[in-house]
């Protein structure tokens, strides 16, 4: 009985050990623990994305910046929109700060509009930050009757889009129940190069949830060549390059559609989140916000960034601690 | 960021889903 009691002490004890541990500071130091260990940034895209992009510079110069200098692996875990990796960095993923993930900038926030599919709370996520902001367009093919505003309401425009809680779906059923668009939304392109042909080959008009950053870096062209038309922008403010293009918040017509619609594109100003487990010990959690910041300073990151996706336009506070 | 978006007045958050839900009821899927 005695050594059952003193089995049993020892197990609390060592159980109040581990919850202080994750907690509080870990008793293995910062940098014995990622000295020859591996920091693995989950990526929910496939490779080629922007997300991916992002994710990979990332990667690429993190490790430079944590004590112990960790090699960075990254591992792409698409699926369901990235919601598949979301759910893995909240519920699978060790909780020691050698996981951290990268996801779609919506699912912070999907919980309070839809709970389908999710497994993760958001506020228990330990958020690194963006590298990036990012501003949406809606564009329609220049072949397309879509040339203003006044268009996408007159008259139905289809749009290409990959899943019922991604972007190029939330945005146009958003805009149709707040502004009074008439966007059919044709579900089931994989990503975002599968839309661009889909719009290429006459099988949608147009897009809208077209990132910025992303298409002028991959379609260029398109733009060059007048391709499309851009009709709409979708962010809290405008991007610097597009002045005489409509934002979609200067469009609202009662206050609760403009608050609304600031709630949903809110997420454009952590457009490439990066986050840890819940839990992770507070020690390395602070060791990889210190390592994400150094990274947001590091010149050789944002020479392989520039370099990599030819994203240019490094938009006012980009860096988000989310 | 993200607690900011979550401390959202549950009227705001009622008329995102909303809007959501009546735009999607106007489309189709593939």
């Amino acid at each position: 009985m005695t050594s059952a009691i003193g089995a049993s002490a020892c197990l609390i004890a060592a159980c109040l050990g581990l919850a202080a541990a994750s907690n509080g500071a870990s008793a293995q130091s910062v940098e014995a623990f990622y000295r020859g260990n591996r920091l693995t940034l989950v990526i929910g895209y496939t490779p080629g994305t922007v997300y991916d992009l992002y994710a990979r510079t990332v990667a690429r110069h993190i490790g430079n910046h944590i004590p112990g200098k960790p090699v960075v692996v990254p591992q792409n875990m698409p699926g369901a929109g990235s919601m598949n990796s979301a759910n893995h960095i909240y519920n699978r993923a060790p909780k020691d700060g050698s996981q951290i993930a990268t996801f779609a900038r919506g699912l912070p926030m999907q919980p309070l509009l839809d709970e389908t599919g999710v497994q993760y709370d958001p506020q228990k996520l330990n958020w690194l930050g963006s590298p990036a902001s990012e501003v949406s367009t809606v564009i329609a093919w220049h072949t397309t009757p879509f040339k203003t505003v006044d268009d996408l309401k007159a008259r139905e425009m289809v749009v290409a889009a990959t899943g019922t809680g991604a972007d190029s779906a939330v945005f146009p059923y958003v805009l149709n129940g707040v502004m009074g668009t008439r966007f059919k939304v044709v579900i089931g392109y994989p990503g975002a190069t599968e839309t661009m042909l889909a719009i290429e080959r006459g099988e949608a008009d147009g897009s809208a949830a077209v990132s910025w950053g992303n298409f002028t870096s991959t379609k260029g062209d398109w733009l060059r060549e007048r391709k499309v038309n851009i009709l709409l922008q979708l962010a809290l403010k405008k991007h610097p390059a597009l002045p005489d293009v409509p934002l979609v918040m200067d469009l609202a017509r009662t206050d609760a559609d403009r608050k609304a619609l600031a709630l949903i594109f809110s997420r454009q100003s952590m457009a490439y989140p990066l986050t840890a487990p819940p839990d992770v010990p507070a020690d390395r959690l602070a060791a990889l916000r210190r390592a994400f910041d150094a990274t947001m300073q590091d010149p050789a990151f944002w020479r392989r960034r520039n370099s990599r996706s030819s994203i240019s336009i490094r938009l006012a506070g980009a860096r988000f601690r989310l | 960021m993200i607690a900011t978006v979550f401390a959202s007045p549950p009227e705001v958050i009622a008329r995102a889903r909303e809007a959501i839900q009546d735009g999607m009821r106007r489309t189709v899927s593939k």
